[in-house]
């Protein structure tokens, strides 16, 4: 639906697209054609460049592997969190009157108009040993949590930064959504669960769909959370690929890191268009 | 045509960008001098005192987090850099690859005030390729009331009584090498025994270990939310400013002592213009000032006499000169090698 947008806006009025072809061109395709020239080859010996498939075979050693693997894991966790979390609060949302969810939503929006890493470091003073929340914890008599630094404060982080991409998405499908479909589900005897798992989920599927998208691809690739929150612990693969990139300048590897991880999100994408066929993860936007 | 007007389009902004980046003159006929340094590492005076004194010449100056990060930029084609300040082992690395200018001594009055022991690194005993900026080293800072006790060894890291109020570096060689140093190997070690032998020490330690940093483990000193941390003596010296409770050590099995040195890239073209500055930062008025706003030591006795008393008198600034003997310079290392540190730093991340 979107490609149909765009090729049409191409064809009837060229000339202002050209800014965003070139946009797209400059800051899009070279950059990943780059990525791919620098994963398959190497430096060799007087600065020559070589083909070489060696660093991609290392990308997808067990070592490698297992920081992916548990990105993968850590990003399905804060995706489940956010869903559980955000549709019922869509639903609720939709179900408002306009001018009081016009209200709460602006306030699930508001934080997202502060710097992202200002956000997690406010997290931090709020968590930390000495914070705000143990001492809260202490005057009530209860013992100081160790709260920072742990797995769960990166889950934490990464629900806490990326849940209005789950509400949103899923609160506009409600919005849109026939409820005369549910007035007659209800007519023909269905009870309330009934008419939840067979009218009114499938019909959010488009959301749910974009929503998962817009929280699992940057839950995966997110690097400075587990450095803030997880007292970097523990490595996601956005921290490898920094690290590759700026600690041990290794470009070739680190594209090649990249290029794994790019083949994810179009695995990921894929999987997602095929759940959602009507086309509705366009009603984002 | 239309295509052909896009392809214009994306050449000539590409030609912006890149004529953007080579500027070597101001509009009013400055020399630009572009200097990457480190951050928090200057006294914010310095650079307006030294363009009133030169006023033919602007410094712009970028700053970077790590010796890797300041290689990566400095060795980017596209970049203009002329002055960069990177520590012994990666000017080392520098040299090696040819990337340095010959520094010129007839035209540097203030060499001369430099320290005979900072200059006897062995990778550029001349000073033909750079000058020392600061040294320092890489020991133990640690909170006497939290401890209860005075420490002199790295073995307090890897002590079960300390759980989770220690705090580790989060950065491959000084981890791995403060792990060597403990297992008394050297830090340049090319033994990939030696290397897995650390490796395994510092998985039994994670544990123990309350979180990995870099620059907030000072702030997580100074809040006394750790007990013991390895640092850099002049975040040492300026956390202990902060809170006095915090004492410094350079352990006895030995530490990292590392010079940064001012260098100038062979690509300059402005060479004249940054060697007056380099030749300005080693006057020992400048030098002193620098000291007392980093916290980090100058090579300079002469500076030393214009420092505050009270920062002269910190062990960290100013350490004992016989606790430096046991000391040891990083050496650059190949990439096969530096391989074996990174996978050794990966096994201690995934545990």
């Amino acid at each position: 639906m979107k490609n149909r947008q765009i090729s049409g806006v191409i064809n009837s009025r060229k000339v202002f697209a050209l800014p965003y072809v070139a946009w797209i061109a400059i800051f899009t395709v070279a950059p990943l054609i780059l990525i791919l020239l620098y994963a398959f080859t190497d430096t060799g010996s007087g600065g020559v460049m070589i083909l070489t498939a060696e660093n991609l075979a290392r990308a997808f050693s067990p070592l490698y592997m297992t920081v992916f693997w548990r990105s993968v894991l850590m990003a399905l966790i804060a995706t489940a969190v956010c869903l559980l979390l955000g549709y019922p609060v869509a639903y609720m949302l939709s179900r408002m009157k306009q001018s009081r969810a016009a209200i709460l939503s602006i306030l699930f929006i508001l934080p997202m108009w502060m710097n992202f890493l200002l956000r997690t470091y406010a997290w931090r003073a709020l968590l930390d040993n000495a914070g705000i929340i143990n001492q809260g914890l202490m005057a009530l008599g209860i013992e100081p949590v160790q709260f920072l630094y742990t797995e769960g404060a990166i889950i934490f982080g990464l629900v806490y930064n990326f849940l209005p991409f789950m509400i949103l998405p899923i609160y506009s499908v409600f919005q849109k959504m026939d409820t005369s479909c549910i007035q007659a589900a209800q007519d023909l005897g269905a009870n309330k669960w009934q008419t939840f798992w067979r009218v009114t989920l499938p019909l959010s599927k488009g959301g749910i769909v974009s929503g998962v998208t817009m929280v699992f691809m940057p839950a995966m690739t997110t690097f400075v959370i587990t450095r803030l929150l997880g007292g970097s612990h523990f490595m996601m693969y956005g921290d490898l690929i920094e690290m590759e990139f700026l600690l041990m300048s290794e470009w070739n590897f680190g594209s090649a890191l990249a290029v794994v991880m790019l083949i994810l999100t179009i695995l990921f994408m894929w999987l997602m268009r095929k759940y959602d066929k009507e086309g509705e993860g366009g009603a984002l936007l | 045509m239309k295509k052909l007007f896009s392809i214009l389009f994306v050449c000539l902004l590409l030609a912006g960008i890149c004529a953007g980046c080579a500027s070597t003159e101001t509009a009013d006929g400055r020399t630009v001098v572009h200097f990457l340094n480190w951050g928090d590492y200057i006294d914010p005076d310095v650079i307006p005192m030294f363009e009133e004194e030169n006023p033919d010449i602007k410094i712009n100056m970028t700053t970077v987090p790590s010796n890797e990060e300041m290689y990566v930029i400095a060795t980017t084609e596209g970049t203009q850099i002329d002055i960069v300040v990177p520590s012994e082992y990666m000017i080392q690395r520098l040299m090696l690859e040819d990337r340095l200018a010959v520094l010129d001594h007839s035209k540097m009055e203030n060499y001369r005030y430099v320290a005979d022991f900072v200059k006897t690194c062995t990778y550029d005993p001349d000073g033909q390729y750079s000058v020392p900026y600061t040294w320092g080293t890489f020991g133990l800072l640690y909170n006497i009331e939290m401890t209860g006790e005075e420490i002199d060894s790295w073995d307090a890291l890897f002590d079960p009584k300390y759980k989770k109020q220690i705090l580790m570096y989060d950065s491959i060689r000084d981890s791995v090498g403060l792990a060597l140093i403990k297992l008394g190997y050297s830090i340049n070690t090319k033994n990939q025994q030696e290397i897995d032998e650390a490796a395994a020490l510092l998985v039994e330690q994670k544990p123990l270990v309350l979180a990995y940093g870099t620059d907030d483990l000072r702030m997580t000193m100074i809040n006394g939310s750790a007990a013991l941390a390895p640092m850099y003596a002049g975040d040492a010296a300026y956390s202990m400013m902060d809170n006095p409770d915090l004492r410094y050590v350079i352990p006895k099995e030995g530490a990292n002592i590392f010079v940064d040195g001012m260098c100038i890239l062979k690509t300059t073209d402005v060479y004249d213009a940054a060697l007056r500055f380099v030749d300005f930062m080693m006057r020992p008025d400048i030098a002193a000032l620098n000291a007392e706003y980093n916290c980090y030591s100058t090579p300079e006795d002469d500076a030393l006499l214009l420092v505050d008393s009270e920062l002269l008198e910190n062990t960290a600034f100013n350490p004992p000169k016989e606790d430096l003997e046991n000391c040891e310079y990083y050496e650059h290392l190949e990439k096969d090698v530096l391989r074996m540190y990174e996978d050794a730093w990966m096994k201690v991340k995934i545990a």
